[in-house]
């Protein structure tokens, strides 16, 4: 398969295939991220086309030692911020707050959350990550999407984010216990177990 | 025993452990229910968001980004000296053709059409020269400003104190900087 790098090169030198492969290689993935940021099918793909467009018109910017895609994802994170910004809304829920003493509790009292694996089925599960991730504050869910659903790692999101790897696996932390907690049907707090 | 802290757990389901803490964790498990149900759990919370379906997008979506990208933007790559080259050979045939249609021998036409060129050339090389003189005194404008606006502030610089003076100065830098840089890049934090 051609290098993403191959594929740039080319598509500064005028040739519409070599983007239109960029863009299929792409396409999806990071539509599913920004779907799952913006949750409305047309405004994701509005905003996935602009994404593009706007990778396109900065082509001569990006630097071969640096990975495509996380240049691709940079230009789309920072689209969506822009558009929470004009939109006025809370990057991180203040009615909602993380409690950094999680990433250590301990498990010796039992997990407080009904379990998974007696509630739900595997479908059901994925039916009800999709809904309660919408729940999720819009830096905390962006952040789980790009670890846990696009999977990348936590180095490539701390360069996508500009944010240190230790920054960016905290924050992955307390998205993943509050989803969980969401899915469980139990309020933030509830669910801590310590008996350090 | 001491029981695993939730980082850890989702540590060792990420694969981000090394040999030894896996294995100590592998220990652990092996002897604690509550643990062992924790982890279960996370785990099927992750599977599933790892394999949550692909959102539906439409065909031909990528033909369409195509088409608005070369409509709308050209990368910054310029050829300017390709589209001059084609604009003069344009240029010259469309000379060429008005000749030979109102029926002109070929030599008389060659004539013409090199002096026609040399004219257009002529031409461009005189709009080249104004231009230039024009810069020149647009430049000698300029400096003489600037040279008017550094005796004023030397008389200036004169009535004050030089605390005064340094103030003013750290004012005018840091007003240039956020003028250069933007005001929301040095004061708004992403």
């Amino acid at each position: 398969m051609t290098d993403d790098r191959e594929l740039v090169s080319r598509t500064l030198h005028g040739d519409r295939k070599a983007f239109e492969m960029i863009i299929r290689r792409h396409q999806q993935p990071l539509f599913n991220y920004i779907g799952r940021q913006v949750g409305e099918q047309e405004l994701a793909l509005d905003f996935t086309q602009e994404v593009f467009l706007r990778a396109y018109a900065s082509l001569s910017s990006f630097r071969p030692e640096f990975k495509f895609t996380t240049w691709l994802y940079r230009i789309a994170s920072n689209f969506i911020i822009d558009h929470w910004r004009k939109k006025r809304l809370p990057l991180l829920s203040l009615d909602q707050p993380l409690n950094p003493e999680d990433e250590n509790s301990c498990l010796e009292a039992a997990d407080p959350a009904p379990s998974l694996t007696d509630k739900l089925e595997k479908a059901e599960l994925r039916a009800r990550i999709e809904r309660n991730l919408k729940n999720l504050p819009a830096e905390l869910r962006e952040l789980f999407v790009l670890r846990h659903v696009s999977g990348f790692s936590y180095e490539e999101i701390a360069e996508i984010k500009k944010q240190p790897i230790g920054t960016v696996k905290s924050k992955v932390f307390k998205a993943k216990e509050m989803l969980r907690r969401l899915l469980g049907g139990i309020s933030e707090g509830e669910g801590r177990s310590c008996a350090v | 025993m001491r029981c695993l802290t939730l980082a850890r757990v989702y540590d060792y389901l990420e694969g981000l452990l090394d040999e030894q803490d896996r294995s100590e964790v592998e220990v652990h498990l092996a002897a604690c229910g509550p643990c062992r149900q924790v982890l279960e759990d996370r785990r099927l919370m992750l599977d599933a968001s790892r394999s949550l379906p692909p959102l539906p997008l439409p065909s031909g979506f990528s033909r369409r980004v195509v088409e608005a990208a070369f409509h709308r933007v050209r990368p910054r790559r310029t050829r300017w000296l390709w589209t001059l080259a084609a604009g003069l050979a344009s240029l010259f045939l469309v000379t060429f053709l008005l000749a030979l249609l109102g029926g002109r021998s070929w030599p008389a036409l060659m004539t013409d059409s090199s002096r026609m060129l040399w004219g257009v050339v002529r031409s461009g090389i005189t709009l080249v020269a104004k231009a230039a003189r024009f810069f020149g005194a647009l430049l000698q404008v300029i400096l003489d400003l600037l040279r008017a606006l550094g005796e004023g502030f030397k008389a200036f610089s004169g009535l004050l104190s030089p605390l005064t003076l340094a103030l003013i100065l750290t004012g005018f830098v840091l007003l240039t900087a956020a003028s250069c840089l933007g005001f929301r890049k040095l004061f708004v934090r992403r």
